[in-house]
């Protein structure tokens, strides 16, 4: 008798629907809590619901709308309630309890991290409507026009934002690659450590602090300039490049190392054609992330590169930027300016996230680990 | 090549001091409290700035800290594995991509006429742009941080201690709220700190939603619902419109105080990851 009584509350027939949990789900969620409990309620219970809506708001009587929702959502709740009662075989009430907490745990959580969805789905959107429109050959390839005059574009932007990443690369990918290798070389010196430091504490730095220290070291001797601009941009650019560079050589084999040392091959060769070439990847993709990075920063560039409204392509004077027109154009009272900006948001934002995907593609394509 | 790092550092930290020195040479301490930003009449007091900043990171953190733990469990315990946890941790990912100034002009042209019409609705003065909008949407911006290394940590539990709590018989939220939550719970603060690091520094989209008012509010509503002034936001707007001396100090003197704190914010914060990890 004993055995038997055992056998049916431990035997698993059919899943099992917590009561508890169907009922705060209908009560939170009314017709729609039903599905935990039972697909058909669930289904007709929401047509239901939709129907004394519509007809509410159709008929305009507030006796539909809110009584017939009240009167849909109560029938629910007993609904899923007697519906998940039937399948509970252990009615151990204290046990139903802590599973009903586990189960609308869960669901809260899964709600919480998915609401992160919304807000970039709709600032994703909302730009690319207002963007997309605004993105033609004469946008690309014209500098802006005077307040009230129709026209215009960003080639200005355009071009010195170009410009001024190629020299930040230039001027920090050799630094950050070398210092990489070096801390993933020797990770125990005492220069490793202050260099470690040194590059969490860049890390951190907020970008403005980098533009005003690149004012006092560059703009004061030499005037505004995109050099300066690039110079601040590279300083942005290196914790990246070193921590990514570090990291991949740190996760290759030694023996690689080791068959081509004891081949004899001499040390700096040993680096430049053996280790490098292997990490290559993730050192792209980590150069390639700090490119994402810095062509969207605008904070140190406001007093350094400080902005042109001419297409220029000299170096040594002032250069206008894609984030920094966005900035100064957004912030402005003139609707053709908005336009403007919203357009060049629109390319900052597909060149951004177009190189995130691409590293991510690389990344996994060759298992990198970064 | 490295020892360049050390210096680069090195001298920034030397440059921000030397500049600001007329500052606090004159000032002192008690620029760090004196509550009014006068340039005209050179009278600067950088307490509106340090209240804004304040309360612009603290109200985000709080805001984002339910969603960057809710996405940090899900990924590292629910659904490691799959395509909606691949789909999710991408979108993450994808929000610490975007550019801030992209946020700032989103903010400026849709989230401020809603908040301007929750302030008509309940009868407040209607400025739509302050304290709350830019706090909105740095919170957004911060929540990738905590979740990406809270993500890592829930991931390295180890698995005797969660299989020992399931053969005792506990549900799942008894083994997250009793095992997991206890075991992470230095690094998910580690994680914190590292979040507020990147609010307090944050420029752009802050400078185009606060209101940019150097003035202290007078009562609390207007403290949290009425434009401010951050220490980052200060320094964008006003830098290139220093003309003496002082001012200029002044200025630099609030980067110094930057400085000082997101380095020391983000150096504790590191610091309790690698023991975690250890």
């Amino acid at each position: 008798m004993a055995l038997q009584q055992g056998i049916q509350r431990f035997t698993i027939s059919g899943k099992e629907k917590n009561m508890f949990a169907a009922f705060f789900l209908s009560l939170v969620l009314g017709p729609v809590g039903l599905f935990y409990s039972s697909v058909k309620g669930g289904i007709i219970m929401t047509l239901a619901g939709g129907a004394t809506v519509l007809l509410g708001k159709s008929t305009d009587s507030p006796v539909f709308f809110k009584w017939g929702l009240i009167f849909v959502w109560i029938i629910s709740m007993i609904w899923s309630y007697n519906t998940a009662k039937k399948t509970i075989k252990n009615d151990d009430k204290r046990l139903l309890f802590r599973n009903a907490e586990s189960i609308l745990y869960k669901a809260l959580i899964f709600i919480l991290a998915f609401t992160i969805t919304i807000p970039l789905v709709i600032i994703l959107i909302y730009i690319i409507r207002q963007g997309i429109t605004q993105v033609n050959w004469h946008f690309l390839t014209h500098v802006p026009a005077p307040v009230g005059e129709k026209g215009g574009g960003i080639a200005n932007a355009l071009l010195g934002s170009f410009l001024m990443v190629i020299m930040s690369a230039l001027l920090a990918v050799p630094v950050g690659i070398s210092a990489g290798i070096y801390l993933s070389e020797n990770p125990k010196t005492k220069l490793a450590y202050y260099a470690g430091l040194c590059v969490d504490i860049l890390q951190g730095v907020p970008s403005i602090v980098v533009g005003i220290v690149i004012y006092f070291w560059i703009v004061k001797p030499i005037g505004f300039s995109a050099i300066s601009g690039s110079v601040a941009l590279a300083i942005m650019m290196l914790p990246i490049v070193i921590r990514s560079t570090e990291q991949t050589l740190k996760m290759l084999p030694d023996s690689l190392k080791e068959a081509a040392l004891s081949l004899g091959v001499p040390y700096h060769r040993v680096i430049l054609k053996v280790i490098v070439p292997c990490g290559f990847a993730g050192i792209l993709s980590g150069i390639m992330l700090s490119i994402a990075r810095i062509v969207g920063e605008t904070a140190p560039l406001i007093f350094t590169a400080f902005g042109n409204s001419y297409l220029s392509t000299n170096v040594l004077g002032p250069m206008e930027s894609l984030p920094h027109v966005i900035f100064t154009y957004a912030t402005s009272p003139y609707d053709d300016w908005h336009n403007l900006a919203w357009g060049a948001s629109f390319i900052l934002l597909v060149f951004v996230l177009a190189l995130n995907i691409i590293t991510k593609v690389i990344t996994r394509k060759w298992k990198v680990q970064l | 090549m490295s020892a360049i790092l050390v210096l680069i550092v090195v001298g920034v930290f030397i440059t921000l001091i030397v500049q600001s020195w007329p500052t606090i040479k004159t000032l002192g301490i008690g620029y760090l409290w004196g509550k009014v930003w006068d340039p005209v009449s050179n009278v600067y007091g950088a307490y509106p700035f340090l209240i804004g900043t304040l309360l612009t990171s603290f109200i985000a953190l709080f805001i984002s800290i339910p969603f960057s733990y809710a996405i940090a469990i899900y990924l590292g315990e629910y659904n490691p594995k799959g395509w909606l946890s691949d789909l999710l941790k991408n979108t993450v990912e994808l929000i610490a991509a975007v550019p801030s100034v992209i946020y700032g002009f989103w903010a400026l042209f849709v989230l401020v006429p809603k908040v301007r019409a929750l302030e008509l609705a309940w009868h407040i003065a209607p400025y739509g742009i302050g304290i709350l909008t830019s706090s909105l949407i740095l919170a957004v911006m911060i929540i990738p941080y905590g979740a990406s290394l809270g993500i890592t940590l829930i991931r390295m539990t180890p698995s005797p201690l969660k299989e020992g709590a399931y053969a005792l018989g506990a549900t799942r939220f008894e083994v997250i709220q009793k095992v997991i939550t206890p075991y992470t719970r230095s690094g998910l603060f580690a994680g914190v700190l590292l979040s507020l690091g990147r609010a307090l520094g944050e420029t752009m989209a802050v400078t185009m939603v606060i209101g940019n008012t150097s003035a202290l509010a007078n009562s609390f509503k207007e403290m949290i619902f009425g434009p401010g002034n951050t220490m980052a936001s200060v320094i964008a707007n006003e830098f290139t419109e220093a003309d003496h001396t002082q001012y200029l100090s002044a200025l630099i003197e609030l980067g110094l105080v930057l400085f000082c704190v997101t380095v020391v914010i983000n150096l504790i914060g590191k610091r309790i990851i690698t023991r975690f990890t250890n």
